[in-house]
């Protein structure tokens, strides 16, 4: 499979030479934010991809609380969360395991949905993130996924290092 | 709740308060981290052009909050017969 190169990209070399798809890097990209870069020889634009991702989505944690990443509850969201990776997987995993369960915090019944025919109070987690917090960390994950799918196909079609034409 | 009783990625941070807005600053740096790290042709430049990003997409965001502003507050209320 071959892709021909932009000539007008921004940052992109200005030979119309055809490259094969990097499709390692690509399923790389996916288990870690920027390993696909580093795999072709980019070690710094890798690592600058990498924290801008992970920064985001764990800082999204940080500010909702590992609730805002939740397979469940939040399905719409998760399946732009889980584009960062593992790391999206492990933090609905740990939500589940903590939080839902009540091992951490405590589980307390939520006012009534309906009064007719509402069946028993669910019990959420005293941690679950509500109001802005959540809306907010839930947004930096997203995000952080949709960032990731950006470096994955950066990845893809950038030549490695050695093909580059070195920067003027 | 407190700062000594919060857990950190656990439990969510709610000491922001009415500054909640301002979480806009770090989303659009990390934006501008992975957009940059992907479209820099020359890296010896990127963080000038992240803070030069970041800058330029959070003006861009204030001049659209106050044209939007100036539309409800006076553009509508204006019009005559409104």
């Amino acid at each position: 499979m071959y892709l021909a190169r932009a000539t007008h990209g921004i940052g992109m070399s200005s030979n119309d030479e055809d490259h094969p798809l990097n499709l390692p890097a690509a399923v790389l990209g996916l288990l870690l934010p920027g390993a696909g870069q580093i795999s072709l020889g980019h070690l710094k634009r890798g690592l600058l991809a990498m924290a801008g991702v992970l920064g985001l989505f764990l800082g999204g944690i940080l500010i909702g609380g590992v609730d805002c990443v939740d397979r469940k509850e939040d399905r719409l969201w998760f399946y732009l969360q889980a584009c960062t990776g593992p790391i999206a997987f492990a933090a609905d995993w740990v939500n589940d395991s903590y939080l839902r369960s009540g091992a951490v915090g405590e589980l307390v019944p939520t006012p009534p949905a309906s009064t007719v025919n509402r069946g028993p109070d669910p019990r959420v987690s005293s941690l679950k993130g509500i109001t802005y917090a959540n809306e907010i960390g839930t947004l930096y994950c997203a995000l952080a996924g949709l960032l990731n799918l950006v470096v994955i196909l950066d990845a893809v079609t950038r030549p490695p290092r050695e093909f580059e034409e070195p920067t003027r | 709740m407190t700062w000594l009783a919060w857990i950190p990625f656990l439990e969510p941070s709610g000491t922001l308060g009415p500054l909640w807005w301002l979480l806009i600053v770090p989303l659009t740096l990390g934006i501008a981290m992975v957009h940059r790290a992907c479209h820099c042709a020359d890296l010896s430049r990127y963080w000038r052009e992240v803070v030069g990003m970041t800058t330029t997409s959070l003006v861009v965001m204030a001049l659209l909050g106050v044209g939007i502003w100036a539309v409800l507050e006076w553009a509508l209320p204006a019009i005559p017969g409104g």
